[in-house]
């Protein structure tokens, strides 16, 4: 009926009316079909069988655990009883852009050598912890690039000359030359647990070294060791204070210094040129701890040097003259805890401290 | 105990044998209910094989299989650029059974044909007449024969444009741009509604997006444009039934060419038949079966045969003409054919050719061949004006060959994972080059491993390229990688360069080792007293490939610091920047 | 049912139809099969290469006559002809019946005043002779900077290369194929000025004396760069290292190093006519390198400066010896 059908959006289909019906017609149909069916199996096993040039890791991907990978200085047994180690790789500097593009310049510029990573495979698949211990050639670039990597306000730990954090789910370890970072995928206890046996690990198998004495001495008194820094020549702007290892202490003001010299009638000369040199800048303060001290006119801060053998130390910039005897006090009895045979010759140049 | 099945009424009804004595399932099985079933098959294959057009779930799919078995497709490109590239062969899967059954494809596996036929069948209001008078030929139907002659003429002068018309592509390309973002945001919201408001996890919906693990919504420009054509297209089927595959395929038209000698057709029995037209009820390419079939429009649908009151409408093998056999005179009723009567007063029961007149041919034909000149020189297919911002995906073939072989079905675009691939409007290529594959890096970046687009392009428009050519490694180490384009500094919006501000995020995210982007290193003191460190970026242009990924992450959004142009790029020697990528590219070649 | 013709017919109709389809369909499978290209390999362009002859068109080396010619003058009809007797006449180069080129520099849209692009009295003297030495025939080609039509007429060597009898050959896209010279670094494979040079059997360059603001001059050597095509724009990131190549692309029978017009500074476009002086002076030469270290010396007169580079470069290629103070040089006076 017209009128309803202008109404009705959606039509049935109406009968067809041939009269008669083929069974060949239906046979035919059937073939058809299977033809069809044919089709979609060939579609499906073409989708099963992909060619393995579109899936194939490009050249810069990382190496699957597959193929045999040095493990280099990676201790044996960090994985947990449960856990697994996989994606063993090791970088270079030519090809460590491929690990951390971007951030290769950090490393690059702490004289990066080598990187090896790992990743540790809870039970299940989860959680997941990922190592990368960088080989930095020296024990003050791996201090350097841990301290840079640190999060903000962290006072790591210093046990055997190795520096160590464990801060919410990452590691953050040095030992000698090499610098760990591990970071676990959440910050549950089963992370926790495997970055505790890895930490142990680490210091079990890799071989303390001495931290450098200006870290060891200054971290021994609140020093971060990016902090620690190595002047030449013409530290606090005097031209004679040449060779000197400065610390900055946590206010960010604070600095304590140490300054070998050859022998101890110079150090006896360098530590009354600094005595003079403090005073040319400020007013005096009177003595305390056995030096004299001086107000800086500009800062309103109180420095003095002392002398322990042939090494000159002292503070330069602290709150008062209280605070720095005290500082002062702590500097000296580490500097006479220093072991004898420390070599206190110049940093080779165009190392980085920090 | 037995077990009792209850059979429901409208399977007992079903299978009651049929009025003729045949079996029921010769009803059940007929063939217009195999094409049904076929149409069906085909078109969820090609949505399927469209859906797995994506890295996660491409694996091994022939996911440009329909645009490889488009006989047009491989037959255009074959005139256009001489070869026939790849899976291109497959186009004579069609084109062999198109010479021996007519235009079956239309109806049995085209999926255009079948989206047409489907609205027209949902929306039909009208009653039975008026669908007889709806289904017959017009003249109008000509129109698609011109439009394959002005094509391939374009073609064999170098420009290929059927991907304007051609059904698939057509379908492919609205697919890409226009119904898989539309299908992504409805998932999308959808997804968030049922995390949101029903605190289910929506990951059993993940089927329904296009393009699942895109970090963004997807994006197409001049998707309104493809969208409307293709909504406007699918409404005319209300207007004339199948109004695109009857009177603007060029597909249809190219098949209805062969099919001219095709040797099955449908073949009218003039003893049997009545002239009651109802055979037009359903006729779905409006060939006039009730007269003269026109075999160059039949779609082979078989719908005159279920229709036919009298049976008297057949599928045969090279039936003859049969006018001459005719003893008697006709338009008194009294004519006999082979000693029974002839009840039909109509004797015609073929017309092989297409009903387009030569000269109208001839016309079409210096059409294309005036058209051509017309695009191509409005165009920037040359040295100097060449449009600086198409620039074109890696492991392309240089511009003037690229449009011989770009049909514009836009799979590279809709593979590509980062959605930098846009269909080029017509101001950035013109209108050769509308719809052809650019990237905007405003939108994305080239991926440095990727080549999923060389690998889905049909046609070589995007050669197949493998990584280790992209890249210049391994055994393709001294012909260096495939570079897109030149990133360029503007000074004036660089922050450390104009504004005093550090920021070095392109030298960050430079893929290439050793980086593109170098750095010079300034301390300055800013106009507040603060000291600071700049580093200054410039750009090395001997190692810079194009990728784009500079321009996508510079913070200065409104129009970036550091931007693309296609000048540099090693497919093409006239827009060679440096004398040493010039070189290298002419020993390519 | 029906009669046998009927059958007949139908049996006929049933058998062309088969025929064709299956004729179309074999036709359709063998032409796929033709032109199949698997892996694009196939429609990838492959544009012709030429050649140009080995060792160049230069003819054979005279251990008895001079390397240069020096004609010193002011006709450049006699000092022309006067130059190429010095190194043993046009018979030694030319041969009745022989198509040469002569490639002067048109480069700019200068009047010969100016200095920037070669005499057109010389090339008119060059052409004569030639013409007299029963040359064939005779074109002059070059592909300027600038149009060609313009540059051709406003230097004054459209006009006489055509009074003087020679074919004039302009530059078009179509006149380019691509041109393998071995062992180049620059130019391998290079688009080339190919149209003059099909079935010619001699070349001659004939080169003015050009102060060059990047090379420091151009005469003979560098005068090979105007037969080049393609982006010829981008050698000047390596000035020295395409003369060197333009010297290996190129082995003339002679060059002419036209000295009547000295543009010593500001070239090679030049533009003022106080950037010339009167040279004087023709040479001609079976070394280029040799002719243009005369240029340098006597004619530039920067003989207290080191010869630019290019000289070295083409010279380790065993391209010339620059060292023409060392070779025969015959001066003659010429009207």
């Amino acid at each position: 009926m017209p009128q309803q059908g202008e109404q009705r959006v959606f039509v049935r289909a109406r009968k067809h009316f041939r009269p008669r019906y083929s069974v060949n017609e239906a046979r035919l149909g059937g073939l058809i079909l299977l033809a069809l069916a044919l089709v979609g199996a060939w579609i499906a096993w073409r989708g099963a069988h992909a060619d393995p040039s579109l899936t194939a890791a490009g050249p810069g991907l990382p190496r699957r655990s597959a193929e045999k990978v040095d493990r280099g200085p990676l201790p044996a047994e960090l994985a947990l009883p449960g856990w697994r180690e996989e994606n063993l790789a090791a970088f270079g500097p030519s090809d460590l852009y491929v690990k951390i593009d971007g951030r290769e310049g950090y490393y690059k510029a702490l004289g990066f050598e080598r990187l090896h990573c790992a990743t540790l495979v809870g039970p299940g698949g989860a959680p997941t912890v990922d190592l990368e211990l960088y080989d930095l050639g020296r024990a003050g670039n791996a201090l350097g690039a841990a301290s840079g990597e640190l999060p903000q306000g962290a006072q790591p730990s210093f046990q055997d000359g190795s520096l160590a954090l464990v801060d919410k789910n990452a590691l953050f370890l040095t030992r000698g030359k090499f610098y760990l970072r591990a970071v676990g995928s959440d910050e549950g206890p089963a992370v926790r647990a495997a970055l505790a046996r890895v930490k142990e690990r680490f210091l079990a198998s890799l071989p303390a070294e001495r931290m450098p004495w200006p870290y060891a001495l200054f971290g021994e008194l609140g020093v971060a060791p990016a902090k620690v820094s190595y002047l030449a020549e013409n530290a606090f702007s005097f031209g004679f204070a040449s060779n000197v290892h400065v610390g900055l202490l946590p206010d960010g003001d604070t600095e304590l210094f140490v300054a070998p010299a050859a022998d101890v009638p110079r150090a006896r000369a360098l530590a009354a040129r600094f005595e003079k040199g403090f005073a040319e800048y400020g007013e005096p303060l009177g003595r305390r701890a056995g030096v004299s001290w001086f107000k800086d006119r500009y800062l309103s801060r109180a420095s003095a040097a002392g002398r322990e053998g042939r090494l000159v130390f002292g503070v330069h910039g602290a709150a008062d003259e209280k605070v720095g005897a005290a500082l002062l006090g702590r500097l000296g009895a580490a500097v006479r805890a220093l072991p004898g045979g420390t070599d206190f010759s110049a940093p080779a140049a165009g190392a980085k401290e920090e | 105990m037995s077990q009792v099945i209850v059979t429901p009424g409208w399977v007992k009804r079903g299978m009651r044998p049929n009025k003729d004595g045949s079996p029921w399932w010769a009803r059940a099985f007929r063939i217009t209910r195999i094409r049904v079933a076929s149409q069906a098959f085909f078109f969820a294959l090609f949505v399927f094989l469209l859906w797995c057009t994506w890295f996660s779930r491409l694996r091994g799919y022939p996911v440009s299989l329909f645009l490889e078995v488009d006989p047009l497709v491989g037959a255009a490109t074959a005139i256009s650029n001489h070869t026939v590239y790849r899976w291109l062969w497959r186009g004579l899967l069609v084109l062999v059974p198109t010479l021996l059954l007519g235009r079956a494809f239309c109806n049995w596996m085209c999926p255009y044909g079948t989206l047409h036929q489907f609205v027209g069948w949902l929306f039909n209001i009208w009653t039975n007449r008026d669908n007889m008078g709806r289904n017959r030929y017009r003249p109008a139907f000509q129109i698609k024969y011109l439009v394959l002659a002005v094509f391939l003429v374009m073609a064999a002068l170098g420009s290929l444009q059927i991907g304007l018309l051609d059904p698939i592509c057509l379908l492919v390309r609205t697919f890409t741009t226009a119904i898989a973002p539309a299908a992504d945001l409805a998932h999308a919201n959808l997804a968030a509604a049922l995390r949101v408001r029903l605190g289910m996890d929506p990951e059993p919906l993940l089927f329904l997006s296009s393009a699942p693990g895109a970090l963004e919504q997807r994006v197409f420009r001049g998707a309104w444009f493809v969208g409307a054509i293709i909504v406007g297209l699918v409404g005319m089927n209300l207007v004339i039934p199948r109004f695109f595959c009857r009177v603007l395929c060029p597909l249809g038209a190219f098949l209805g060419v062969l099919s001219r000698f095709a040797l099955f057709r449908i073949d009218r029995d003039l003893t049997r038949c009545t002239d009651c037209d109802l055979c037009l009820r359903r006729c779905e390419g409006a060939s006039d079966p009730h007269q003269a079939l026109r075999k160059s429009e039949c779609f082979v649908c078989m719908n005159c045969i279920d229709d036919c009151p009298e049976g008297a409408l057949s599928f045969r093998l090279a039936p003859l003409p049969v006018k001459d056999r005719i003893l008697g005179d006709l338009s008194k009723g009294l004519a006999t054919l082979f000693g029974e009567k002839v009840i039909s007063k109509v004797p015609e029961t073929e017309r092989a050719a297409p009903a387009v007149a030569r000269r109208r041919w001839v016309f079409a034909a210096v059409g294309g061949v005036l058209a051509y000149p017309f695009l191509r020189l409005s165009a920037a297919v040359n040295k100097r004006g060449f449009s600086p911002k198409a620039i074109r995906p890696p492991g392309s073939v240089e511009e003037s060959a690229f449009l011989e072989r770009c049909i514009k079905c836009d799979q590279c675009i809709r593979v590509c994972p980062t959605n930098v691939l846009q269909p080029a409007t017509l101001s950035q290529a013109g209108l050769e080059g509308l719809w052809t594959p650019v990237m905007n890096f405003a939108i994305g970046f080239c991926q440095l491993n990727c080549t999923l687009c060389s690998e889905v392009c049909p046609t070589g428009a995007i050669q197949k390229t493998p990584l280790a050519r992209k890249l210049g490694v391994g055994a393709f180490a001294d012909k260096g990688p495939i570079s897109i384009g030149t990133a360029f500094f503007d000074r004036g919006r660089c922050l450390p360069w104009a504004m005093e501000t550090p920021c070095v995020v392109c030298e960050e995210v430079c893929p290439v080792t050793p980086k593109a982007i170098g750095t010079y290193e300034e301390e300055i003191t800013r106009w507040d007293g603060k000291k600071v460190v700049l580093k200054k970026p410039y750009l090395r242009p001997e190692l810079c490939i194009g990728c784009g990924i500079c321009e996508h992450e510079c913070p200065v959004v409104d129009s970036a610091a550091v931007y693309v142009t296609a000048v540099g790029e090693t497919r093409s020697e006239d827009r060679s920047l440096l004398l040493e990528a010039s070189r290298k590219a002419k020993e390519r070649t | 049912m029906g009669d046998d013709a009927y059958l007949r017919d139908s049996r006929r109709h049933f058998l062309r139809q088969a025929a064709i389809v299956a004729g179309g369909a074999a036709a359709t499978g063998a032409l796929t099969w033709a032109l199949r290209d698997p892996d694009g390999e196939r429609g990838k362009a492959h544009r012709p290469q030429i050649e140009l002859p080995p060792g160049g068109y230069a003819v054979e080396r005279s251990a008895v006559l001079p390397a240069l010619g020096v004609a010193e003058g002011q006709d450049e009809a006699r000092m022309v002809r006067a130059a190429i007797d010095a190194v043993g006449g046009i018979g030694r180069f030319v041969r009745p019946g022989d198509v040469v080129v002569v490639k002067p520099n048109v480069a700019f849209e200068r009047s010969a005043a100016l200095g920037a692009t070669t005499n057109p009295e010389v090339v008119r003297a060059l052409v004569a002779l030639l013409r007299e030495a029963g040359a064939k025939q005779v074109r002059v080609a070059d592909n300027p900077i600038e149009s060609p039509e313009a540059c051709f007429v406003r230097s004054g060597v459209q006009q006489a290369a055509l009074e003087a009898g020679a074919q004039v050959v302009l530059p078009s896209a179509r006149d380019f194929d691509t041109l393998s010279v071995p062992g180049a670094t620059w130019i391998a494979r290079w688009p080339f000025f190919w149209r003059p040079f099909a079935g010619a059997t001699k070349v001659i360059g004939v080169a003015p004396v050009k102060d060059h603001n990047l090379c420091r001059a151009s005469m003979t050597t560098k005068n090979w760069y105007g037969l080049l095509g393609g982006r010829r724009n981008q050698f000047h990131q390596d000035i020295h290292g395409i003369i060197a190549d333009l010297a290996l692309m190129m082995r003339p029978t002679l060059v002419l190093l036209d000295g009547t017009r000295v543009l010593f500074r500001s070239g090679p476009t030049g533009g003022s006519l106080a950037d010339v002086r009167p040279g004087n002076a023709v040479v001609a030469s079976t070394d280029s390198l040799a002719a243009d270290a005369y240029g340098w010396d006597e004619l530039l007169g920067r003989g207290a400066e080191p010869l630019p580079a290019y000289f070295a470069k083409a010279a380790a290629r065993g391209l010339g010896n620059p060292d023409w103070k060392s070779q025969v040089v015959r001066k003659v006076r010429a009207g």
